[in-house]
């Protein structure tokens, strides 16, 4: 059986490089496409997640074994978009009077009508819906794995998705 | 229970995520009521598209060179560190250097000699920081040259 992700972590922590690397290449496409799905952004993302897994590097130290991994990367790589869209929007505000150019439809893999009009949907809606949408299908996590990402219980999480789901619903109604 | 109540089980239902006293509960609803059968139809067909929706994933040498740009960063961060310190010894060595006959004037008071000592350890922490600032801006955009 592979180590854990706490694991790797431990060994990391004790100067161990290789367990690093593995660390960095069990999540590289993790954190690259949930990047990607916040900031609608392929150049920016391959950048943001490297600069993610240095600040994890970099915090190894007070990294506390007893937590999970993934949920304490994922505040790591939320902070980073976040700060990417904000310094991204004030750019645009100087140089490009267009709003908002986050939104994206290239980065959706075989495109077509449907596809686009889906995932316009998913960008309007309001941030903590989409995070949900994406953590679930973007991430595939469980709800287990999302209420321990999100540090919500389990209840909040199925009802916060099916608002978000019933709201996508409405919204692509025609598509469907 | 009304319908409004079954109908928010309905996506956790599609994504097995119902515990079975309430997928039991759900479907003997479901087997009566056509108005909840109809809307298990609309989500299962919304999750039927969005999971059919990815990413484009980046070209396979992305992945690749991965880990060697995480290496690069890592190692770049200490360089940086290591090259300042060097650079502000060295330029704050040379300040002090050319204004040791000034430090060492005996009508000066003190004060006065921590003033520049302070001032040209400041001008020197900044001069790099503004060196390292143009040579790393300098980087990027080659580098955006190159992706496009
Ligand atoms: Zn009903």
């Amino acid at each position: 059986m592979p180590d854990s992700d706490e694991k790797l972590m431990l060994r990391a922590k004790e100067g161990d490089m290789a367990a690093f690397e593995l660390l960095v290449k069990r999540y590289m496409k993790k954190a690259y496409f949930l990047l990607l799905g916040f900031t609608g952004d392929p150049e920016g993302s391959l950048d943001l997640s490297q600069e993610g897994f240095v600040k994890v590097f970099k915090s190894l130290k007070r990294f506390n074994p007893q937590y999970r991994f993934y949920p304490w990367f994922y505040k790591i790589l939320k902070n980073l978009a976040l700060n990417h869209l904000r310094s991204r929007k004030r750019e645009t505000d100087i140089s490009n009077p267009i709003p908002d150019s986050s939104y994206n439809p290239e980065i959706i893999r075989e495109r077509n009508e449907r596809k686009d009009a889906v995932w316009k949907a998913i960008w309007e809606l309001d941030p903590g819906e989409r995070e949900i949408i994406i953590l679930k299908h973007f991430q595939g996590l469980s709800y287990k794995e999302i209420a321990q990402t999100l540090d919500r219980p389990l209840g909040t999480v199925m009802s916060r998705l099916f608002y978000a789901r019933k709201k996508l619903k409405e919204k692509v109604e025609r598509w469907l | 229970m009304a319908c409004e109540e079954y109908e928010k089980l309905i996506p956790a239902y599609l994504d097995g995520e119902l515990s079975k006293e309430q997928k039991g509960r759900l479907e003997k609803h479901l087997s009566e009521c056509s108005h909840c059968s109809e809307e298990l139809l609309k989500f299962k067909k919304l999750k039927e598209v969005t999971e059919e929706m990815k990413f484009v994933e980046p070209p396979e040498e992305a992945w690749r060179r991965y880990w060697t740009g995480v290496y690069n960063r890592l190692e770049r961060g200490t360089g940086w560190i290591l090259t300042s310190i060097g650079a502000i010894i060295l330029i704050f060595y040379g300040i002090w250097r050319s204004l040791q006959g000034l430090i060492q004037d005996p009508h000066l008071t003190l004060l006065v000699k921590i003033g520049i000592l302070a001032l040209a350890g400041g001008l020197t922490v900044l001069l790099v920081s503004v060196i390292r600032e143009k040579i790393f801006t300098y980087k990027k955009e080659r580098y955006k040259e190159v992706v496009r």
